[in-house]
């Protein structure tokens, strides 16, 4: 699967980057939100994963941006996020994002919660 | 037995029950007095009441059953159609009102009033009765109609008098349309009959308009009667003046006025002239005494102008004397402003020259278009009108002439003004021939034969006689002839002697003044004696000479018994208008013989102030009169005028009577005069007239001559003082002091009313202390003792001698005070007594009743006086009082708009605090907030790198590890997975800290969380060799699921990390809205004293795995917290040191968000 990681903290990168890709998956990379709105246009991803806390343009906007054109609209978005307010949940969900992962991941068991959560929203 | 069919049966039920209602009702209604009667449908009647029977005489036994039009028949010809309407009606509408029925009985008609209505029974809808109610109206409709009948007499009679009258009379109605008028009123105002009938009292009075005729309708409607002068128009246009006497009369509840109306054109013609005549007269003799008292003659001539114009009123005169046959005026008065002018007449020029051809007085109403007056001398002086009057001497000799003129508008001369302005002459003529003798008189000087020629020339008698013994030296030839006297006798008289009516000191007074030469000439009036005895009247003018060193009277006698013959027809005329002026003015009376009043004349009715209807039937002994004497005594009703006329059966004149006025409320004084009249042969009187006359006015006036300079003079001192003043002690003193004196007693006293109707001592004069003290500690109230009485009766109170004050005085001390004379006058203003005045005297003196007429006059202004004294104290203390409670008020306002203020600067600076203290709570929230957040996010990045890593080595995706390599990465990852642990607490304990912490509730399999808390640490579990024991039924819970593993997952690692063997038993029980799941284990258990620092943060329990077991010391605080904030439950604990514990999670099952 062709996945995209839109994710500003370098070692998070290599982390998920390095997992993902142990899984046999490809990894496209963004640092930041502008870059991860262009390169999910140009590359067309099955996946991405996307931490909310941006330098520029946080998650949220990122989602919306997406979701907003034609053709990615339907590219499923797993957040990322140490946010721990409350409410954030809900304004991630209602960004468009389709699940919700709290910081730290797991790497080992990553893929199976996002399947799952993929799963679930499965029509 | 007979079978009735069912319809019968209920009739017949519903009839009995009927009859049984009626028979209740009867009872009411037998007692009813009005006739009941019920009928059913076929007109039978079914109950009749006694009443009823009475009205038509029959007995109840014949009515019922029978029908009523049998009956109605009999006794009213269409009383069955009356009847039928009736019962239509009420079978149409329920019920039929005020139907009216006559029966003609044996004895009389009956009027009845029926209603009636349909009888409605409750259990069935129609019955077809009717019951009726009849009303007997015979009495009423009868009375009715005798009172119409009886009106309708007296209109018809009343028409028939006033009819030929001649006053006029008139009926109005409220609008003031004329409902009827008799000939003399539409002859008096030019109308024919139907003419004035269409018109309202405006049409026919100029001075009447809608308002003010209500005003009068007013004022009839009050008082009843009405008596004015007005003025009526005529249908010409012209207008005469009437007096107008009405009264209001209530006939069949309408309003009439009815009025008579008499013409008074000539009477106030009369009055008219007769005020002027008196005028004139008076005016005339005072310029007699003017012309005659002066000897020069320019002043005579003054005097003459100046008299003849204001005789007439005029704005300008002349006067000239003839010199040289023609006659020259050199002085013009106008408007009292001398000034000199040269005209000369002669015979025929100009009007003073007509008057010296014609020797008789000339008018000209219209000077303008005169032919004898000179247009030239007219425009300068500016005259519209004149009369000239010769000056003739005693032989038709013209001397002179006077005229006087008018410039502005002024009424015609007439002949009345020229017999003025001809008295006028007479008496300039003598002055100027006395003036003309005196200078003559002087120019002869000494010599004795010229002065007897001079002297003898004239026609009047002349004196000579000496100033001491008053002895004729010499007397003229026309007094020798009119006296009868020869000179020769007459010197060896005195003046005296022929004077009958001086005697030597009279006759010394009149002529101190000659004498003191304080006048010149004296002008009297007496009478002469001839030697015959008979004796004239004479007009004397007196003078001092001196002739020969010696001082002589002169007196020149002029015979006017001519002038006053003259004079007497004169009066006489006068008389003529007086007398008719008085007969109009003079009421009649007709009393019969036991002195009941029989008829009175208008202007009776006028003067007593009351209608017909008030006298007629009356006697003089009504007390209604309230009759009083001259001196206020009560006027006994046997000792009227009438009443002694009829017992003596002579003629009683000049009664004087005060009568009292209710038309004018108040006391008229008549003068009343009754003559009896007998028939013919008989013995006693058959009826007396009495003439009354109103002589109020002319009392009024003597009674106020009488009063003395001198007492008027107090009476304003008084006023004015009492007036002045508003200290009510000084009033009363001032007052006091000058009443006593005024009726010249010694001892006085005044009270004033109090709220309480008590008299209160003010002032008083030589009351003994006794009085004083039994006075002012015990008051008295009105209606008690001497002022209390005068207090109660509104009118003065005297008592003229010991016992009449004994009767009246209730007072100890009063009685004892020995009063012989006592006089209270109540003090009333606005009709309100506020005091009582009362003089006294210990001595046997007693007051002038004059004296106490002034007290009476005065005590009105002084009741006023006190009254606005005392209304002046009210407002005072009412303006203090009010200055009172206005500062309190203010303070009152102050103080609360201080407190105001100071809350309000209070609350000001409370809301300012808190204000701040929100601001901050603001910050610090969302630096908690901002905290949680970096503090999170923060502290998790590093640490998803470490764990994240060391995973990965660990699983060997990154390359084989030796197994120190191993070793070493598992430790780092161990302790990273530690930290995070531990962050995770504490942002967990911040969050519900901060009330931030988010709940999600969801619906989950308990077991499902059970087997994943086991399942993490299936390891530990193995690694220890511990037996896990669940027993968890298959339940679902709606909470929050995390939170739940959370706490679940703390109590079993705490369960796994303190036993070292045996079993770890989770058991979930179920009530009924609850969950309890408990983890026993079989560890080392929680010493007893241990237990309270279980749930407190960073409390590390010391026993001896506590080194080997890694803890934050956060867990079971945070599990506590976590179950009882978010799962809404609590976390108990049993522990038995070394032998286990059991920690027990209690939930609700549902949480409610």
């Amino acid at each position: 699967m062709k996945i995209l990681i839109i994710e500003d903290n370098p070692q998070n990168m290599k982390l998920l980057a390095f997992v993902l890709k142990k899984y046999g998956h490809d990894v496209i990379e963004a640092f930041c939100g502008l870059e991860g709105v262009e390169k999910a246009t140009d590359s067309h991803p099955e996946l991405i994963l996307m931490d909310i806390q941006l330098p520029d343009i946080d998650g949220l906007e990122v989602t919306k941006r997406i979701r907003a054109k034609e053709p990615v609209q339907k590219i499923p978005i797993m957040a990322i996020t140490s946010y721990a307010m409350a409410g954030d949940r809900e304004k991630v969900m209602e960004a468009g994002c389709n699940g919700y992962f709290e910081k730290p991941i797991n790497p080992l068991t990553i893929m199976k919660d996002i399947e799952k959560v993929l799963e679930m929203k499965k029509p | 037995m007979t079978v009735l069919n069912d319809a019968e049966e209920n009739n017949k039920r519903s009839i009995l029950k009927l009859q049984r209602t009626a028979r209740f009702f009867e009872a009411l209604l037998r007692a009813s007095a009005d006739g009941i009667v019920i009928t059913d449908a076929a007109k039978n009647i079914i109950f009749v009441n006694d009443t009823f029977c009475k009205f038509i005489s029959c007995n109840r036994h014949n009515l019922i059953g029978t029908s009523i039009f049998v009956w109605l028949e009999k006794l009213s010809s269409n009383a069955n159609e009356i009847w039928n309407e009736l019962e239509s009606q009420t079978k149409k509408n329920g019920i039929a009102r005020d139907v009216e029925f006559r029966m003609n009985t044996d004895s009389d008609t009956r009027y009845f009033t029926v209603n009636s209505s349909l009888l409605e029974h409750v259990d069935i809808e129609e019955t077809g009765l009717i019951i009726s109610i009849w009303q007997d109206e015979t009495e009423r409709i009868l009375t009715e109609k005798a009172l119409a009948g009886a009106y309708a007499e007296k209109m018809e009679i009343f028409k028939a008098i006033v009819h030929t009258i001649s006053d006029a009379v008139f009926w109005l109605d409220p609008e003031g349309n004329f409902i009827y008028v008799n000939e003399s009123a539409c002859k008096s105002l030019g109308y024919d009959h139907d003419e004035l009938m269409k018109l309202k009292v405006f049409d026919v009075n100029p001075r009447a308009d809608s308002a003010r005729w209500n005003a009068v309708v007013r004022q009839f409607r009050k008082e009843k009667v009405f008596h004015a002068e007005s003025i009526h128009r005529r249908k010409d246009g012209s207008e005469f003046p009437v007096e107008i006497v009405s009264s209001y009369i209530k006939l069949d509840n309408k309003e009439y006025f009815c009025g008579f109306g008499r013409d008074i054109t000539e009477r106030k013609h009369a009055e008219e002239f007769i005020s002027r005549r008196n005028i004139q007269l008076r005016i005339l003799s005072k310029a007699a005494q003017k012309i005659n008292t002066v000897l020069e003659i320019p002043v005579i001539m003054q005097n003459l102008i100046t008299s003849a114009m204001e005789i007439t009123d005029s704005t300008a005169g002349t006067a000239g004397l003839i010199v040289n046959e023609k006659i020259v005026f050199s002085e013009y008065n106008e408007n009292g402003k001398l000034f000199p002018i040269d005209y000369v007449f002669k015979k025929g020029y100009g009007v003073p020259g007509h008057v010296m051809e014609t020797k008789s007085p000339y008018i000209s109403n219209d000077a303008r278009n005169d032919p004898y007056v000179i247009q030239d001398i007219r425009k300068t002086l500016c005259f519209n009108n004149l009369a000239n009057v010769p000056i003739l001497d005693r032989k038709g000799q013209m001397l002179g002439s006077f005229q006087i003129h008018n410039t502005k508008k002024h009424r015609q001369f007439d002949h009345s003004d020229i017999e003025m302005l001809q008295g006028l002459a007479s008496s300039a003529a003598i002055a100027l021939e006395n003036a003309r003798l005196m200078e003559d008189i002087r120019k002869v000087g000494k010599e004795k034969k010229s002065l007897s020629l001079i002297l003898d020339k004239s026609l009047n008698e002349i004196y000579i006689f000496d100033s001491e013994k008053f002895r004729f030296t010499y007397v003229n030839s026309g007094g020798c002839k009119n006296l009868g006297y020869s000179l020769k006798s007459l010197r060896s008289m005195t003046f005296l002697d022929i004077t009958p009516g001086y005697d030597e000191v009279l006759f010394r007074k009149y002529i101190t003044p000659l004498i003191q030469h304080k006048k010149k000439k004296l002008l009297l009036y007496t009478d002469l004696r001839r030697a015959n005895g008979s004796h004239y009247p004479i007009e004397l003018h007196l003078q001092l000479i001196e002739q020969e060193g010696s001082h002589l009277f002169l007196a020149i006698i002029i015979d006017i018994t001519e002038r006053k013959r003259a004079e007497k027809a004169l009066s006489l005329s006068e008389e003529k208008y007086r007398t008719l002026y008085e007969t109009m003015a003079q009421g009649v009376i007709y009393h019969n013989e036991s002195g009941t009043i029989i008829s009175a004349n208008f202007a009776a009715q006028k003067i007593l102030g009351l209608s017909p209807g008030h006298l007629i039937g009356r006697t003089s002994i009504d007390p209604m009169w309230k009759a009083i004497h001259e001196d206020g005594s009560d006027f006994p009703g046997e000792k009227h005028p009438a009443m002694v006329a009829l017992r003596t059966r002579k003629e009683v004149r000049n009664v004087v009577m005060g009568v009292f006025n209710p038309e004018v409320k108040e006391y008229r004084w008549i003068q009343v005069n009754a003559i009896p009249q007998t028939r013919y042969a008989e013995t006693r009187p058959y009826q007396v007239y009495t003439t009354i006359n109103d002589i109020t006015e002319l009392k009024r006036a003597k009674d106020e001559m009488q009063l003395a300079n001198e007492d008027l003079r107090i009476i304003n001192k008084i006023i004015s003082t009492a007036t002045g003043l508003l200290d009510i002690n000084q009033i009363l003193d001032t007052v006091l002091d000058e009443c006593i004196k005024i009726v010249g007693l010694e001892g006085g006293t005044i009270c004033f009313v109090e709220p309480d109707e008590t008299l209160k001592l003010g002032a008083h004069r030589s009351t003994s202390k006794e009085t004083i003290i039994d006075l002012t500690t015990n008051k008295i109230r009105i209606g008690e003792c001497l002022c209390g009485a005068a207090a109660r009766d509104l009118k003065p109170l005297i008592l003229p001698d010991r016992e009449a004050v004994i009767k009246f005085a209730t007072r100890e001390a009063t009685r004892k005070e020995d009063i012989r004379y006592h006089a209270a006058f109540p003090l009333i203003t606005r009709g309100k007594c506020v005091g009582v005045l009362c003089l006294f005297t210990r001595t046997d003196k007693k007051p002038d009743v004059k004296k106490l007429k002034i007290i009476e006059l005065i005590s009105s202004q002084v009741a006023l006086s006190i009254r606005n004294a005392q209304l002046y104290e009210e407002t005072k203390e009412y303006a203090l009082t009010l200055e009172k409670k206005v500062a309190q008020r203010t303070k009152q306002l102050h103080e609360s708009q201080l407190g105001l203020l100071n809350l309000m600067d209070d609350i000001n600076k409370t809301a300012v605090e808190l204000d701040k203290a929100n601001k901050r709570l603001i910050e610090l929230d969302l630096m908690k907030s901002m905290f949680i957040a970096s503090t999170s996010h923060e502290l998790r990045t590093p640490l998803n790198s470490i764990i994240g890593f060391t995973s990965i080595l660990l699983e060997g995706w990154s390359g084989e590890l030796t197994p120190e390599q191993r070793e070493h990465i598992q430790i780092v990852n161990t302790s990273g997975k530690h930290l995070l642990s531990l962050i995770n607490d504490v942002i967990d304990i911040s969050k519900i800290e901060a009330g931030k912490l988010e709940v999600r509730v969801s619906r989950f399999n308990l077991k499902e969380v059970i087997d994943e808390v086991v399942s993490t640490l299936k390891q530990e579990l193995n690694g220890k060799g511990l037996l896990v024991i669940i027993d968890v039924a298959d339940m679902e819970l709606n909470t929050d699921r995390r939170r739940l593993l959370q706490c679940i997952m703390n109590l079993f690692s705490n369960a796994v990390k303190f036993t070292e063997k045996g079993e770890i038993k989770i058991i979930a029980k179920s009530t009924n809205n609850e969950i309890e799941i408990s983890i026993g284990d079989s560890g080392i258990g929680i010493k007893k004293e241990d237990i309270p620092k279980l749930f407190t943060p960073f409390v590390r329990l010391d026993s001896p795995l506590t080194a080997k077991t890694s803890g934050t010391g956060l867990g079971l605080y945070l599990s506590r917290k976590l179950t009882q904030e978010v799962l809404g439950g609590t976390i108990n604990v049993e522990s038995e040191y070394e032998k286990g514990s059991i920690f027990s999670l209690r939930i609700p099952r549902e949480v409610k968000i």
